[in-house]
C-alpha cells in the first residue's frame, strides 16, 4: 500500500487513546480498514481530516501526546511548523498480518510543551515507536539491547534498522516469513514461502522414465487440446440394432469372391455420409465470421499408428459406394501406419470417426 | 448480517454468503449520495439507498442482481482470489469471465462484477456484485447525479465502467444457478463444502434470523448513517438571478448546512442584496441538505421581496437537482 483515502475518524481532540482503539478509519483501492493506534496518549491535532484523498503512506495524520495538558498546545498546530522545527520523522507503516492495517504512523513533535521529563532509563518501560516495535518483533530483537536515537532517547525504526545491519541478529530470516502475508506488496509472497521446508532434492534413481516427445506427439497434444478447450462439446448417445445391417454385410461379403472385404465400419461411414447429406447443418465448420457448409461429405476415419493417433480422410463419401469407401479406409491407414500420408489427404474433413468396436467399447 | 459473520463467525473459517434484494443503490463507506445518485429518481422509482461499510464505489442491486460475500481469515485475503473464484464459477456454466486490473469480474471488457472489501485484524471479507439480469436502464439513471459535476467533494468517487448483463451471454443463468455453480467453486478452493450440513438459506419468513439483525438494519437505515456519514463537501452553482449572474456555494457537513455563499458574478451587490444573502446564508445554516428541509427554512425568507423570493426559488430548484432525497 503505498498510499490510501483517510474516512471517518473515531477518535475526536482531547479523547484518551489506548492501546487497540480505532483512530480512523482508512479505504485504499476499494478495501476499508480500521487503523488502531497501539499506545497510550490523547489525541492533540487532527492532520488529515475525513475525506482527504490519495494521502502517501509517510504522510503524518495526526499527533499523539503523552500528557493531556500537552493537548491544547497543538490547537494551532501545522504541518509546517513540523517540517521547520526538527521534530522526528513520520515513518511509514506496511500492511502485515501482525499489525492492523495502517495508513501513516503519528508523528510525535519534539519542540513544544515539553513539560514532561524526560524518563530515567530504569528499565521498567522501553520507549520505542510502534513501527519500530513491530519490526523488532518481527525480527526477534530485544529491544532492551538496542539503544534509542529518537526524542528522549526514543527507539525508531532506523535504530533496529542499523541492529539488524551491525549482524547482531541471525534469527531475521526465519521470524520474517513467518509472519508477512501482505496482501498488496509484491515482495511479500515470497515470503511465507521460505516458512514451509523446502521439498526434497528428488531422487531419479528409481520410480520413473522421461520419455521425449516426438513432433506428431507434441501437435496430437496441442491440437486435441485446443479442441477440447476451444470447441464446445455435447453429448449424444443412441443404441442401435445391428442386425439388418449384419445380414446385408455378411451377403454382400459372400458375394464379393475375394475383391472386397465391408467392414461394420465401411456401413457406419456410408450411413454418415447420407445423413450429412440430409443435414448439412451438421456437415458444416465454423469460420469465426462465417459458417462454411459443405457440399460433400469428406469424412475422416481415427486410426492407430505406433506413432501415435491420425485421421486420414475419406472423400466424398456421400458419391461413394460401400466398397469404394471400404478401399479407401484400407488404403490410407495402410499408409498411415507406413507414415506415407500426404497432408491433404489428413487434413480436413469436416466429420471424424473412432471406432473402438473391436475393443468392446461401444 | 454481514458484520455479525464478520465477528462472530471461527476466525480460521471461510464463509460464503450469497444474497440479492429489492432495488437498492449501495454506495461505499466515505461516498457522497448526493454526488453519486439520482436521488430524485430513486424516490420516484422506489429505489432505496444503503451506505455499506466496506470501501469502494456505487453499485444499483435488484433483483436480477446477485450478491456474494467470502469472509476469510486476514492473512488468506488477496483482492482477486474470490473474483478469480467466481470467474472459474462463471466458465463452468460457458460464460468466458476473467479479473481485470481494477479486480472487476468482466466479460468481454464490460463489468458484470463490482468489489469491495473490508479488513480488520484477524478477517477480511470480499464482496461483490453480479448482474444477471437487471434493469440496466435503471442502473445507468440511478447512478447518475445531476449535481455530479457540480459538487466538490472528499471522500471516494466512484469509477465508471460500461457494465452488461450474464443474460447477454447465457439463457439459462439465473440467481440458483449463479449460487450453485459458486458454492461449488468455493468447495473447490477453499476446501470441502458438505452441502448437506454448512449450507443454510434464509428468506424474510425467517422471523428469528430478521430479529437477530433488526438492530443493526435500525442503525443503517437512520438518516444520520446514510445521508451523515458523508464527508465534507461543497455544492457550487450559478445561474442568472433577476438579470444577474449569480454564483452560490453550499458546504455541508455531516448532511447539514455549515455555510452558504453568495455573491454576484460581476461584484454588484447592493446593501439590499448583502442583507437578503445574510438572510439566505442564516436561515440555511445547520438546516440537513434535503430538498424539503431546505424549502422551510427558504420560506419566509421569500415572502420578503420579490427579489429575495426569486433568489430562493433559484436556490431551491438548483439544490434539488441534488437533494431529492429523504428527510432527515
Amino acid at each position: 500500500m503505498t498510499q490510501g483515502n483517510v474516512g471517518q475518524w473515531q477518535k475526536s481532540i482531547g479523547d484518551k487513546i489506548e492501546p487497540g482503539d480505532v483512530l480512523v478509519e482508512i479505504e485504499t483501492d476499494k478495501a476499508q480498514m480500521d487503523f488502531e493506534f497501539q499506545e497510550d496518549g490523547y489525541l492533540a491535532k487532527i492532520l488529515a481530516p475525513t475525506g482527504t484523498k490519495d494521502l502517501s503512506v509517510e504522510s503524518p495524520v495526526a499527533i499523539i501526546v503523552e500528557n493531556e495538558s500537552d493537548v491544547a498546545a497543538f490547537a494551532d498546530y501545522s504541518l509546517d511548523q513540523a517540517q521547520s522545527g526538527g521534530a522526528a520523522a513520520a515513518e511509514p507503516t506496511k500492511e502485515t498480518a501482525a499489525a492492523p492495517a495502517a495508513a501513516a504512523k503519528a508523528q510525535e513533535a519534539a519542540a513544544p510543551a515539553a513539560s514532561t521529563s524526560a524518563p530515567a532509563a530504569d528499565g521498567s518501560r522501553i520507549f520505542a515507536s510502534p513501527l519500530a516495535k513491530t519490526l523488532a518483533k518481527e525480527k526477534n530483537i530485544d529491544l532492551a539491547q538496542v539503544s534509542g536515537t529518537g526524542p528522549r532517547g526514543r527507539i525508531i525504526k532506523a535504530d533496529i534498522e542499523s541492529f539488524v545491519a551491525s549482524g547482531a541478529s541471525k534469527a531475521a530470516a526465519a521470524a520474517t516469513a513467518a509472519s508477512t502475508p501482505a496482501p498488496v506488496a509484491a515482495a511479500a509472497p515470497a515470503a511465507p514461502k521460505a516458512a514451509k521446508a523446502a521439498p526434497a532434492a528428488v531422487d531419479t534413481s528409481a520410480g520413473f522414465t522421461d520419455i521425449p516427445l516426438t513432433n506428431m506427439r507434441k501437435v496430437i497434444a496441442t491440437r486435441l487440446t485446443e479442441a477440447k478447450s476451444t470447441i464446445p462439446h455435447y453429448y449424444l448417445t443412441q443404441n442401435i440394432t445391428m442386425d439388418n445391417v449384419n445380414k446385408l454385410r455378411k451377403s454382400l461379403n459372400t458375394a464379393a469372391n475375394g475383391a472386397y472385404k465391408l467392414s461394420v465400419n465401411d456401413f457406419v461411414i456410408k450411413a454418415a455420409a447420407s445423413a450429412l447429406r440430409d443435414v448439412p447443418d451438421v456437415n458444416s465448420s465454423w469460420q469465426g465470421e462465417f459458417i462454411r457448409q459443405h457440399h460433400h461429405a469428406d469424412i475422416a476415419v481415427a486410426a492407430a499408428t505406433p506413432a501415435g493417433l491420425i485421421t486420414p480422410i475419406v472423400k466424398t463419401c456421400d458419391a461413394k459406394g460401400l466398397r469404394a469407401i471400404s478401399s479407401d479406409v484400407r488404403d490410407l491407414v495402410t499408409r498411415a501406419r507406413a507414415n506415407k500420408l500426404k497432408p491433404e489427404e489428413f487434413q480436413g474433413g469436416s466429420f471424424t470417426i473412432s471406432n473402438l468396436g473391436m475393443y468392446g467399447i461401444t | 448480517m454481514l458484520c455479525r459473520i464478520l465477528r462472530k463467525s471461527d476466525p480460521e473459517s471461510f464463509v460464503l454468503y450469497l444474497w440479492r434484494n429489492r432495488p437498492t443503490i449501495v454506495i461505499g463507506r466515505n461516498q457522497n449520495p448526493w454526488k453519486e445518485c439520482n436521488l430524485k429518481m430513486m424516490a420516484s422509482r422506489n429505489v432505496l439507498l444503503a451506505r455499506r461499510t466496506s470501501g469502494g464505489g456505487s453499485v444499483y442491486h435488484d433483483m436480477g442482481n446477485s450478491n456474494y460475500t467470502v469472509v476469510m481469515p486476514r492473512e488468506a485475503f488477496t483482492r482477486d482470489k474470490c473474483a478469480e473464484m467466481v470467474s472459474r464459477a462463471l466458465h463452468h456454466a460457458d460464460i468466458p469471465a476473467y479479473v481485470n486490473e481494477r479486480h472487476d469480474v468482466t466479460v468481454e471488457g464490460r463489468k458484470i462484477s463490482g468489489s469491495a472489501f473490508k479488513l480488520t485484524n484477524k478477517r477480511a471479507f470480499h464482496h461483490g456484485t453480479m448482474l444477471i439480469d437487471t434493469d440496466l436502464g435503471r442502473l445507468h439513471g440511478c447512478l447518475h447525479s445531476e449535481a455530479k459535476d457540480d459538487i466538490e467533494a472528499l471522500g471516494v468517487e466512484s469509477v465508471r465502467s460500461v457494465v452488461t448483463n450474464l443474460r447477454e451471454y447465457s439463457l439459462s443463468i439465473d440467481h440458483l444457478t449463479f449460487c450453485q455453480a459458486v458454492m461449488r467453486e468455493f468447495g473447490r478452493t477453499f476446501g470441502k463444502l458438505d452441502v448437506g450440513r454448512n449450507v443454510t438459506v434464509w428468506d424474510e419468513s425467517d422471523t428469528d434470523v430478521v430479529g437477530m439483525v433488526e438492530e443493526e438494519r435500525k442503525r443503517i437505515s437512520t438518516w444520520k448513517w446514510l445521508y451523515g456519514q458523508t464527508p465534507r463537501f461543497v455544492h457550487r452553482f450559478g445561474g442568472v438571478v433577476g438579470g444577474k449572474p449569480v454564483v452560490a456555494k453550499v458546504s455541508v457537513y455531516h448532511g447539514h448546512v455549515t455555510e452558504v455563499s453568495l455573491e454576484y458574478d460581476a461584484g454588484q451587490e447592493d446593501a439590499d442584496d448583502c442583507g437578503i444573502f445574510q438572510m439566505i446564508s442564516d436561515s440555511l445554516v445547520d438546516a440537513p441538505y434535503v430538498a424539503a428541509d431546505i424549502r422551510g427554512c427558504l420560506g419566509p425568507i421569500s415572502r420578503e421581496s420579490p427579489a429575495a423570493a426569486e433568489l430562493c426559488r433559484w436556490i431551491l430548484e438548483k439544490i434539488m437537482e441534488a437533494a431529492s432525497g429523504d428527510s432527515a
